[in-house]
């Protein structure tokens, strides 16, 4: 009897974990699917350049070098590009999770009239593709104005094109890039807080507004720090919208784009393709360390958003 | 002064104070709505019956750019058809694998938490000009020619040789359609790997949100594994799949990578005939949205509400 039990126990304990090694086995070749771009890109930078020209040198050189990584770091200017990217990119995402934040609330608590009609459009600015107001917006910059206010005082309206101030107007006024995906992600979690939260802080006398930045945004977190690491990452790789709005920023992926332009008079080709990788790493480098520190509260915040129920 | 609008505020019902405190949170959104969005969408409407004269004073011209979309260019109707096609085999493809891939992710593994960030990682980093260099790297990966260097194009012969197995599984042809759609996966692997981290997540919660107690009672009534997973995870399931849809239709209509975005683009900023481009996006976005809606109907009658 005893005898059997342990025969049962041992057959169930190998079939979980026969199962449990095809999962690893999956599980690892999806993510090498998913990671093998970049370490071959990794492991290029770091080549010689006969190295790169030898087929059986597959992942780790034979020799180190740092020729590849310095001339890419030469080619594409990049502590310049890399302070221009930070800058705007914490700009715009401190602003554009800020403001979602606050329309979120907004959105998620208060009954108004005309509200869903409201939310609903927030949902239209998701889908309609930014190249359709690409225009439009660059010409409203071109000649910026609020309703006639600074051309009746300065008596022309100033052009404020090739400055941060179109990326700091949008953002405050919730019509970023993709803005409306975070002000979704953080209405769905305000709705999700219970009301007894807010019901209770009011019967001991807080206003709205300190219930809303002593109570619902030290909760909101997680949420919000997921809606950062998103814009932030989105804006520090955005190729559409940034060049058209300031045209002399030179910012990381202008840098890289200005990888190709120099050509350097006698680089073997398979360089040049490697320092293209290069600098793709170098690139997505300073998100990936953001990723590092924040990517628990990233799941954690999409999982709590309430998206699900 | 002051004390006037203060008692006035003190009189105001509870419910009127919330709409004004609820009007003062979305006002940004207000304000950037009357004072630029709408205006920009007005203006790019009219862009698109329009064509620039010298001195880029926009002239309306009616239905012209329309009539030369829809009628005189060769390739627009057909990029559209091509690329509804794909969005429909991608979006069932990325939902399916998804739903597979939380399953894993759902179960009692050690470092599953590494797995998940790197599932998530090509939402954050393969975007903009990053997934624009990818794509070109990936083509060049998969058609054999290196892509940095002798010893990549190696690699990728010997790891993915998707044009062969394309013709392995076209070949077959038990049922056409089937084998057709499971080759245009498998060339779409990466495509679909990389667009799926969001949906990954969002069905990953679901599975989690489900209560053991609903499995442990269908256990005890004696119903199998399968039973189990059409009758209690998929229903479970349901709503989410129905945002997750939303999200990837929407996801690779607006993506970059999209031929018609662009080709809208490139009339753009090559040929600069704004006319042109706003009449195509509209036309390409009306459609999209008409897919939208007509999906929604669709699956809404398949989504089964827990609370309801």
């Amino acid at each position: 009897m005893c005898h059997k039990a342990g025969m049962y126990f041992n057959t169930k304990r190998i079939k979980i974990w026969g199962i449990n090694i095809i999962c690893y086995c999956i599980l690892l070749c999806i993510t090498f699917l998913i990671i093998y771009p970049y370490i071959s890109n990794t492991s290029n930078a770091f080549k010689s350049e006969a190295d790169l020209l030898d087929k059986t040198v597959v992942f780790v050189p034979k020799e180190f070098s740092m020729d590849t990584i310095r001339l890419t770091l030469r080619a594409m200017h990049y502590q310049d590009a890399l302070k221009n990217s930070f800058l705007l990119s914490v700009i715009v995402g401190v602003l554009q999770t800020l403001t979602s934040a606050v329309i979120g609330y907004g959105f998620a608590r208060f009954r108004f009239p005309g509200r869903n009609l409201l939310f609903s459009i927030m949902i239209f600015t998701i889908i309609i593709p930014p190249q359709i107001i690409m225009m439009p917006l660059y010409m409203r910059f071109k000649e910026f104005d609020f309703f006639g206010i600074i051309q009746a005082v300065a008596g022309q309206s100033p052009n404020v094109l090739n400055s941060f101030i179109p990326f700091i107007v949008l953002s405050v006024l919730g019509l970023g890039l993709k803005q409306g995906l975070y002000v979704y992600l953080i209405r769905q979690f305000f709705k999700n807080m219970p009301r007894e939260l807010d019901d209770a802080a009011y019967i001991d006398g807080a206003g709205e507004l300190k219930v809303f930045y002593k109570i619902m945004l030290p909760n909101a977190i997680p949420i919000m720090l997921t809606s950062f690491l998103l814009s932030f990452s989105w804006q520090w790789t955005d190729n559409y919208f940034t060049p058209l709005m300031i045209q002399d920023l030179y910012n990381l992926p202008v840098a890289i784009s200005s990888i190709g332009n120099y050509l350097l008079y006698d680089i073997d080709p398979i360089v040049r393709t490697a320092m293209m990788g290069t600098g793709v790493i170098l690139i997505i480098l300073p998100i990936l360390l953001i990723y590092c520190f924040l990517q628990r509260f990233f799941i954690q915040g999409i999982e709590r958003s309430g998206i699900v129920g | 002064m002051v004390k006037t609008v203060k008692r006035r505020l003190d009189n105001l019902t509870l419910k009127t104070k919330k709409a004004i405190t609820g009007i003062f949170f979305v006002s940004p959104f207000i304000f950037g709505l009357v004072f630029i969005y709408i205006e920009a969408i007005i203006e790019s409407i009219s862009y698109s019956f329009g064509k620039f004269d010298e001195n880029l004073n926009n002239v309306i011209i009616g239905w012209d750019n329309y009539r030369r979309v829809l009628f005189i260019d060769p390739d627009f109707v057909r990029n559209v058809v091509e690329s509804i096609g794909t969005l429909f085999v991608n979006t069932a493809v990325i939902i399916i694998y998804s739903i597979f891939v939380s399953c894993l992710l759902n179960r009692n593994l050690k470092g599953k938490g590494l797995f998940r960030a790197m599932l998530f990682l090509p939402v954050i980093i393969s975007a903009g000009v990053i997934s624009k260099i990818q794509s070109y790297d990936m083509v060049n990966l998969f058609s054999g020619i290196s892509s940095a260097g002798g010893d990549v194009s190696q690699v990728s012969n010997a790891l993915f040789q998707l044009d062969t197995m394309k013709k392995h599984i076209m070949s077959f042809n038990i049922v056409p359609q089937v084998s057709g759609v499971v080759a245009a996966a498998i060339q779409n692997i990466y495509t679909i790997i990389n667009r799926s981290g969001v949906q990954i997540v969002i069905f990953l919660a679901g599975l989690q949100s489900i209560s053991p107690s609903i499995y442990e009672s269908a256990r005890v009534e004696g119903a199998s594994g399968w039973e189990v997973v059409w009758k209690i995870t998929m229903p479970m399931l349901s709503p989410l799949i129905l945002v997750s849809v939303v999200y990837t239709v929407i996801d690779s209509f607006t993506n970059a990578n999209n031929p018609i975005i662009i080709k809208i683009y490139r009339y753009i900023m090559e040929t600069i005939d704004y006319g042109l481009a706003s009449a195509m996006a509209w036309i390409y976005f009306l459609l999209i949205s008409v897919i939208l809606i007509a999906v929604l109907a669709t699956l809404s009658r398949f989504v089964y509400y827990e609370n309801r």
